[in-house]
Parts: structure tokens; C-alpha cells; sequence
């Protein structure tokens, strides 16, 4: 894409972000792919501007010199679902999982590459995008799941799911690329007094896999965010 | 019956008391014999309860004769003529034994009751004594001063190390050294004999012995009562102190833990950091190769360069940090420019956003410093570096040196938000910024790497608040050598 070829209705991203030089080459990259980027280097300063701007993405730190970055997450979830991509050198599976449960879309641990943070910015933006409907067909690899017909098939080969493994891969495929927490997961599919019961989802995973073929030690479809959640290989 | 020795006082005062009652007969010559016998039983009555059967018996045969001797017809001789004065002795040896063993039998009662109080308020002062130690040293070193108080002899205290190897815990009352370890325990089981020292040991509710030993050869049945007695007082003491001991361990271990933690936590923030720009500019430029313009790709390159600088600038602060840790900093102090040093700093600094000013004022008689110029330099870099990031995007950093004999003061301050006063001492532990949660970047290992450079030198720094403003300001302290 040209670096001033954006559409007219580009999508603005807001960064909230304290290292200058983060904030300095997610702009360039940003603006490059067509995006409007607007910047705050502290989170109050960020919530003002998302107040002001309701940019389509948030991308925020967790470490910022006033608030913490968990707060903000809070914050802004009392007013706006604007999905929020968590970017943290804090790799510690806790804070990943606390700033998901507490309203971050997805989350992306520094240091990163830029096309892996496009990639997960375009997946968040999509999910946004009101097309997207819950009965159409998604295609995955050599994977169709027909949410309508709730049917899914490989390679033109009907895969038979249990209501469970069904409901999991739906999920995922509305997720497409996000990851989604084991507890969410866990709450969607058994019930929220389930939560914490991570080993019912262990089994279930590794039993969709197996009908879908998927090695987990090189996955195809489902990856496994270890300590955090799992989520689908979006195609890219 | 006691008698082993002839008490000689007791014979003086019962032949005084004797006498003394015959003094008194002549007085009462008018009373009948009988009566008059009355008096001398007084006397031996008195002289048994004072010293027992034995000096009674004496004074009753003393009595009798005097009696005899005296006061029954016929007068001064010892014939006896009445069968009367026959059954008068026989009372007087009767009465004796009698009232002597009844006395025998109170007085060793009274000793009894008093050892046995002199005990209990020497366990009670002994216990008293006790709760104030805290530590096992004092508890050993309480046992084997009372054991050699009451014993009048060398005593020791010795608990053996938790495990087999561990060097015993011990204490030694007297000036003769303690037998090793062991021998004691040998000693104690009763395999084997200690010359010189009886051992007496006590089990400790830990299961742990404790072994108190005196130096005498045998210890008798009283004597070793009462040791073992203060023993029994001093194991609940012991068991106590390692306790507190075990306690004390425990947090230490946890503390080492956390500060671990916090290093490992600290360094990887510190290092991943300026990767995570580095890695974004560089695959920015890499993937986006086509689409960038000339400006662009050069500021993600200067962002590549300048935060490769940051990095390196870490990891010489975790190097001198090890240093300053394991006290392998050696000065070699030179006179150097500090305008210099300043610039320097700058310069290694230069990444850093450029819309910060620095003013730098440094009066003309604190210019030449004499200290280890790479150190200073780092400590410069290290507070400008903090000083930079907390300044707001436009505002102004001070260098400001200046001399008040005996010191150089150099105070670096920003417009910044400032410390908070019960903050100030505590930027410069290390790793303080991680237990605070690292809102910052690269402030935690900097300012506590400054404060050990700067005293190695001799001086000190310290955080105060801008005068007239807010802001933070850095104060540094270097003593003034006379100039060479």
C-alpha cells in the first residue's frame, strides 16, 4: 500500500505508549498501511483523546509513567468497547490474562515484530467491521465452518463434531486471530462457575485437534497461548 | 544419725547451758528435787532442739551428774543413795532421746522446706532470666553461668548443630575449654567417661539435645536435680530461640527470593525495552521497504542506532552494578573538566528526545574535578537519562556546579512531575522501581549505581524538590581536592 494511499474512511488507532521510539515507528508503519494514528506518551492524556477522537483501535502499554496500564483498560471499558491491543514488555501470563479479563481485545508481548502487530491490528479491525456476520461461512486452510448450518468440513469431507468441540471452534472462528482466555472459553462453553477449570478445556482442544488434524506442535489452525487462552490462525 | 563430727560449738553450748541451769538452782533451793530436775531438763530440752540427739544425750548425762553432784544428798559426790535420783537420770536419758530425735527430725524437715524454697526461687529467677533471651547464644550462655553459679564450678552449655557437620552452638562458663563434641555426647549416652566433667543432657521438644556438663567427677543425686531442673527451664527457652531463629531464616531466604525476582524482572524489562523499538523500527523498514519515504526510513534507523546505544548503555550499568556489588571498583582519580564530562554525557545522551534543552552552568572554580572521570560520566548520563524522560516534552534541564568548601555540589534538576518526599531516599535502592511497578523505564539499577559510584569517590547524592517549582532535583556531592 502506498504510504498516502489511505481510504477516505481510514481507521485512526490511538497509541498510548511512553517510549518515544515505540510511539516513533508504530506511526510510520501505521501510516504507511493507510491508518490515522493520533498518540498520547500518559494515560490520562489517553483517555482524553479517546474520548475526544473514538479512534477505531486503542494500542496501549501497560507500563506508563501516570496510571497503570491495567487501570486504563478499566477505564475505558466503562464507556466504549473500542478494541483495545495490549502491547507489554510485562510477559508475565497474570498481567496478560488480567488485562484481557478486564476488556483487552488481544495483546501482543514487546519486543515484536511490525507484522505480527499488523496482522493482529487488522484482525481486531475486522472483528469491528459489521459485515462480519455470525451466519456466514468462514473459511480456514483446508477448514469450512458454515455457521448458519452449523456444519463443518475439510476438504470437502464432513468433519463430525460433539456439541462441545462445535461450539469451541465456533468461538475461535469468531475470535478469527484474537485469543480468547481460557477462562472465557471455559465460562462460553461449560458455564462461568466453570472458569477455573482449565483441564475440561485441555481435553476438549486436544480432541478437536485430533479431528481436525491439527499437531499442536506445528498448528494449522488452533494456537495454544501458553499460561493465556488459545486462538485461531487467522489467514494472513 | 548424723554424727560423723563432734560438733565442739555445740558441746560448748550445751555444757554453758547445763551449767547455767545448775547456776540457777541455787536460787530455786527452796523448790523440792523434783522440781529442781525440772530445770536442768529445760536446759537439755533447749540443747536438743538446737543440736539434735547426740549433744542432748551429753548434756542429759552432764545434767545428771552435776545433779548428783550438788544438789542430792549426799552432797558433793557422785554416790547415789536414793533410788529416787537413779529413776531422775533415767527421766533426764529418756526425756533426752526423746525430745532430741523429735528436734533431730524438725530441724532436718526445716532444711528440707528450705533447700527445696532456695530452689524453686533460683528456677523462678532463673526463668524470669530466661524470657529475656532471644537468641540461642544468650540462652546457653544463661545456662552455663547459672549451672557454674550453683554448682561453684566450670560449667558449659553445648546444643550440636542441626545437621551432622554443622558446628555446635556452645557456651563456657569458667576458664577450662570445652570438651568437643564428640566426647560429650559419648559422654552423655553413657558409652564412655569424660574425665574431669559429668555431662547431665536434655531432650528439647525439637527432638534436639542439649548437653550441660560440669567439672567435677561425680555430680550428686541433689546437684544433678538441680541442673537437670535448670536444663528442663532453659530447653523451653532453647526451643524458643531457634524458633525466632528458624523464623528469621525463613524471611531472609524469602527476601533474597523477591530481590532475585526483582533483578531478573528488572533486567529483562531494562534489556527487552529498547529491543522491542529496535525490533519494531528495524522489520518496520524491513517489511515496509517500498512504501517508506527517505525520512522515514532514516528516523527508523536513527531509532535503531540510538536505542542500540540505550541498550549498551543498560548493560554497562548492570556491569558496573555486579562491580559496585562484589566491591571490585577500583578509582583512579585524575583531574578532569567537568564541563567536559557534562558534554560528553550529552552527547552519549544525544537520542534521547532532542526537545529537552539542557543548560548547563557550571562556575569557573568547580570546573576541575579530580575523580575517575568514566564513572562520573556514567553517573551524569545515568541522572540526565532520568531527568530527560520525566521532563515534560518541552521542558528544561538544569546543570548547575558550583563549590561550598569542603564539597562540589553538581544539582541536575527537571520540570518534571517530582519525587514524592517519603520517595526520595527510596529511587535509590536498587530495583525500587520494579516493587513500585515499572511505570518508567531504565530509572531502577541508574540512580542506585550513581549513589554507589559517587560515595565510592567520597561524596554522596541525594533527591530534594526544585526550589521555586516543581520538578525533581538530583543533588550531587564530590569532595574538593586542592587543586595540584
Amino acid at each position: 500500500m502506498p504510504e498516502n494511499g489511505a481510504a477516505p474512511s481510514a481507521a485512526q488507532i490511538l497509541i498510548v505508549e511512553d517510549e518515544a521510539h515505540i510511539r516513533k515507528f508504530l506511526r510510520i508503519a501505521l501510516e504507511a498501511n493507510g491508518y490515522e494514528v493520533i498518540e498520547s506518551r500518559r494515560g490520562e492524556e489517553g483517555l482524553d483523546l479517546a474520548l475526544k477522537h473514538s479512534p477505531s483501535l486503542i494500542i496501549l502499554d501497560l507500563g506508563l509513567p501516570d496510571i497503570d496500564g491495567q487501570a486504563v483498560i478499566s477505564r475505558l471499558r466503562e464507556w466504549c468497547e473500542t478494541p483495545i491491543l495490549v502491547m507489554s514488555v510485562r510477559s508475565d501470563e497474570r498481567e496478560i490474562v488480567r488485562a484481557l479479563d478486564s476488556g483487552a481485545n488481544d495483546y501482543v508481548t514487546k519486543p515484536a515484530g511490525i507484522a505480527e502487530l499488523l496482522a493482529r491490528i487488522r484482525v481486531l479491525l475486522r472483528d469491528q467491521d459489521p459485515d462480519q456476520s455470525e451466519t456466514g461461512i468462514v473459511e480456514c486452510g483446508t477448514l469450512q465452518i458454515d455457521l448458519a448450518r452449523r456444519l463443518v468440513t475439510q476438504d470437502g469431507a464432513l468433519v463430525r463434531l460433539t456439541r462441545k468441540e462445535y461450539e469451541l471452534l465456533r468461538l475461535l472462528t469468531i475470535g478469527a486471530g484474537r485469543v480468547l482466555t481460557h477462562e472465557e472459553l471455559l465460562a462460553e462453553i461449560w458455564g462461568p462457575e466453570f472458569a477455573r477449570e482449565t483441564h475440561h478445556l485441555r481435553v476438549l482442544v486436544s480432541s478437536l485437534r485430533h479431528k481436525i488434524g491439527d499437531d499442536p506442535g506445528a498448528p494449522e489452525y488452533i494456537l495454544t497461548e501458553k499460561g493465556v487462552g488459545y486462538r485461531l490462525l487467522a489467514e494472513s | 544419725m548424723r554424727l560423723k563430727r563432734i560438733n565442739w560449738r555445740g558441746v560448748l553450748i550445751a555444757t554453758i547451758g547445763v551449767l547455767a541451769a545448775a547456776a540457777m538452782a541455787p536460787i530455786l533451793q527452796r523448790l523440792p528435787h523434783a522440781n529442781l530436775s525440772l530445770l536442768f531438763m529445760t536446759a537439755v530440752l533447749l540443747v536438743a532442739a538446737r543440736y539434735g540427739l547426740g549433744l542432748a544425750l551429753y548434756a542429759s548425762i552432764l545434767s545428771f551428774l552435776i545433779f548428783n553432784f550438788f544438789f542430792t544428798p549426799p552432797f558433793l559426790t557422785f554416790a547415789v543413795t536414793e533410788e529416787g535420783d537413779v529413776a531422775t537420770l533415767v527421766f533426764f536419758l529418756v526425756m533426752a532421746s526423746l525430745t532430741g530425735h523429735l528436734a533431730a527430725r524438725m530441724r532436718d524437715e526445716i532444711a528440707t522446706r528450705k533447700t527445696a524454697l532456695e530452689r524453686i526461687s533460683l528456677l523462678e529467677g532463673f526463668n524470669r532470666q530466661l524470657a529475656g533471651a532471644a537468641s540461642v547464644a544468650e540462652v546457653l550462655r544463661m545456662i552455663a553461668a547459672r549451672v557454674s553459679e550453683v554448682t561453684g564450678k566450670t560449667a558449659f552449655a553445648v546444643l550440636p548443630g542441626a545437621a551432622p557437620g554443622d558446628p555446635p552452638a556452645q557456651a563456657v562458663n569458667g576458664t577450662d575449654k570445652v570438651p568437643g563434641i564428640d566426647d560429650i555426647m559419648r559422654a552423655a549416652s553413657g558409652d564412655e567417661h569424660l574425665p574431669g566433667w559429668s555431662v547431665v543432657s536434655l531432650k528439647s521438644h525439637q527432638g534436639r539435645s542439649t548437653y550441660i556438663g560440669v567439672q567435677t567427677d561425680t555430680l550428686d543425686g541433689v546437684l544433678r536435680n538441680l541442673v537437670s531442673g535448670l536444663g528442663n527451664q532453659a530447653i523451653v527457652a532453647l526451643d524458643r530461640a531457634l524458633l525466632v531463629n528458624d523464623l528469621a531464616k525463613q524471611r531472609m531466604a524469602s527476601e533474597r527470593d523477591q530481590l532475585r525476582a526483582a533483578l531478573l524482572s528488572s533486567v529483562s524489562h531494562d534489556l527487552r525495552t529498547p529491543l522491542a523499538s529496535i525490533i519494531g523500527s528495524a522489520s518496520s523498514v524491513v517489511e515496509l521497504d517500498g512504501s517508506l519515504s527517505q525520512a522515514n526510513r532514516k528516523a527508523l534507523l536513527e531509532a535503531v542506532l540510538s536505542e542500540a546505544e540505550r541498550l549498551d548503555r543498560h548493560i554497562q550499568n548492570m556491569l558496573d552494578m555486579a562491580r559496585l556489588a562484589q566491591g571490585e571498583l577500583i578509582l583512579t582519580p585524575d583531574w578532569v573538566d567537568l564541563r567536559d564530562l557534562v558534554a560528553s554525557a550529552g552527547r552519549r545522551l544525544r537520542a534521547l528526545p532532542a526537545a529537552n534543552k539542557v543548560r548547563v552552568e557550571i562556575e569557573p572554580e568547580a570546573e576541575l574535578i579530580h575523580v575517575h572521570g568514566d564513572l562520573i560520566e556514567q553517573v551524569l548520563v545515568n541522572v540526565l537519562d532520568n531527568a530527560t524522560r520525566y521532563s515534560p516534552e518541552d521542558g528544561v534541564i538544569r546543570v548547575h556546579a558550583y563549590v561550598s568548601e569542603p564539597w562540589i555540589f553538581i544539582d541536575i534538576s527537571d520540570q518534571g512531575p517530582g519525587i514524592p518526599e517519603a520517595d526520595r531516599e527510596r529511587v535509590f535502592d536498587a530495583f525500587y522501581r520494579v516493587i513500585s511497578g515499572d511505570k518508567q523505564t531504565g530509572t531502577g539499577l541508574g540512580l542506585s549505581i550513581c549513589r554507589g559510584m559517587i560515595r565510592a569517590h567520597g561524596g554522596d547524592v541525594s533527591a530534594h524538590a526544585c526550589v521555586g517549582g516543581t520538578g525533581c532535583l538530583i543533588r550531587i556531592r564530590l569532595p574538593r581536592s586542592p587543586r595540584p
